[in-house]
């Protein structure tokens, strides 16, 4: 294999490929891999969350305990750190960190049989569409990083101003100086670029490394490695992200 | 990689969705679910609490009952025992008099015989005396006369 070829592929891999399109309302809007991945991860966490949550006792026993730990831990992740109105917040927390931490690892599962093998099993037509090493993380999309931190800003904001109410809001804007008015207002560029390019640089560092290795040194390596890249960087990045969206949200709503 | 377009539209909806979905399913619920409990144990505890100050409390009140209850037996005991005693001494007081009373009964009854025997003796000897005296003087002295005098004589004697 020259080099030449190891940079196409890797090129290859690298991008999101635009899979079919969907006709809606006269527009053909393409759906990518990405959007692909990140619909089986939103499945995946609708289920178990239907199933975790299935008639809930007063002793919690199995997978309550499961739904109680997760609920419990952002919950009380929230309340440390943005203090006596975290209850807006946790869910979105949650699903955010919830979905993360399965979209950075979702790599881990491409030992699962692709769209072909489905097509054949089922004979549904759409999955002929889906390729073989499909489940890649979603976040090595720029999309998806940018989308979030967007998201996460529009909910700092609107903490802010369902919280605090307009009118303080706006003003804290000169607080304690009028001179900072103007970094205050670059927070808001600043904070949702730092978070989106953090979390997309990590997870495609992290991609761009495991694809070399699977490239180059198919068998034993990447398994040691795979650990570090795939399991722990990824969900570093989803503890991170977040953390730094309720830093955020704590100090928009204080 | 870093074409921007329809995907970041797919990603924020998506997003919102799952958000809506799991905070319906999944978050919304165990929370009220587990802070529901939480209240209930609270609940639970305090009234646990409250009754175990209240069964403190008749504890108590029953131990005085009982204190007051053998108090009250002591001194029923006491009064029964001061009356057992009372009557006792009655009793004894009772039958002493009676004892007293028929021993002098006794006593009066025996000097009664005691004087009817002696009365009848001597009448046995004024006859002795008289008939040996009759024998003697070979008069017939059974007068009224004689019997008076000896009479007097026998009594003379028994009183010397």
């Amino acid at each position: 294999m020259n080099n030449l070829d190891l940079r196409e592929k890797l090129i290859e891999e690298l991008y999101a490929k635009e899979l079919f399109k969907i006709n809606l309302f006269g527009w053909e809007i393409p759906v990518t891999d990405t959007v692909v991945v990140m619909w089986i991860v939103m499945a995946f966490l609708i289920l178990f969350a239907f199933f975790l949550t299935r008639n809930l006792k007063p002793v919690p026993k199995g997978k309550q305990n499961l739904a109680e730990v997760i609920v419990g831990f952002f919950n009380s992740f929230s309340r440390e750190v943005i203090g006596h109105h975290w209850r807006p917040f946790a869910p979105y927390i949650g699903t955010v960190a919830l979905f993360l931490a399965f979209a950075n690892t979702i790599s881990l599962f491409n030992f699962l049989p692709g769209g072909e093998f489905l097509y054949r099993l089922t004979g549904l037509d759409f999955l002929r569409h889906l390729p073989e090493n499909l489940l890649k993380p979603p976040t090595r999309d720029i999309n998806v990083p940018v989308s979030l931190a967007v998201l996460s800003m529009v909910v700092c904001i609107m903490g802010g101003l369902g919280i605090k109410k307009p009118g303080p809001w706006l003003r804290s804007f000169f607080e304690p100086s009028i001179m900072l008015f103007p970094f205050k207002v670059l927070d808001y560029l600043i904070r949702p670029t730092s978070l989106s390019l953090r979390l997309f640089g990590n997870v495609l560092g992290a991609f761009i490394v495991m694809e070399l290795l699977y490239l180059t040194i198919p068998a034993f390596l990447p398994a040691p490695l795979s650990i570090y890249f795939d399991i722990f960087d990824g969900l570093l990045q989803a503890y991170i992200f977040v953390f730094l969206s309720l830093f955020y949200m704590a100090e928009a709503v204080e | 990689m870093f074409n921007f377009g329809p995907t970041f539209v797919w990603v924020i909806v998506n997003l919102f969705i799952l958000y809506l979905i799991l905070k319906k399913i999944l978050f919304k619920p165990v929370t009220e679910f587990m802070e529901n409990r939480s209240n209930s144990i609270k609940a639970d505890l305090e009234n646990a609490s409250k009754s175990k100050a209240e069964a403190e409390r008749l504890k108590q009140m029953r131990m005085q009952k009982l204190l007051s209850a053998e108090d009250e037996s002591e001194q029923i005991l006491n009064a029964a025992r001061q009356r057992a005693q009372k009557e006792y001494e009655d009793i004894i007081n009772a039958a002493h008099r009676e004892a007293e009373e028929i021993i002098a009964n006794a006593e009066k009854s025996i000097a009664a015989e005691r004087e009817e025997m002696l009365r009848k003796l001597r009448n046995e000897i004024i006859n002795l005396a008289l008939s040996a005296a009759s024998k003697i003087i070979e008069v017939n002295m059974d007068t009224k006369m004689n019997r008076a005098l000896v009479d007097k004589f026998i009594k003379e004697e028994g009183a010397a």
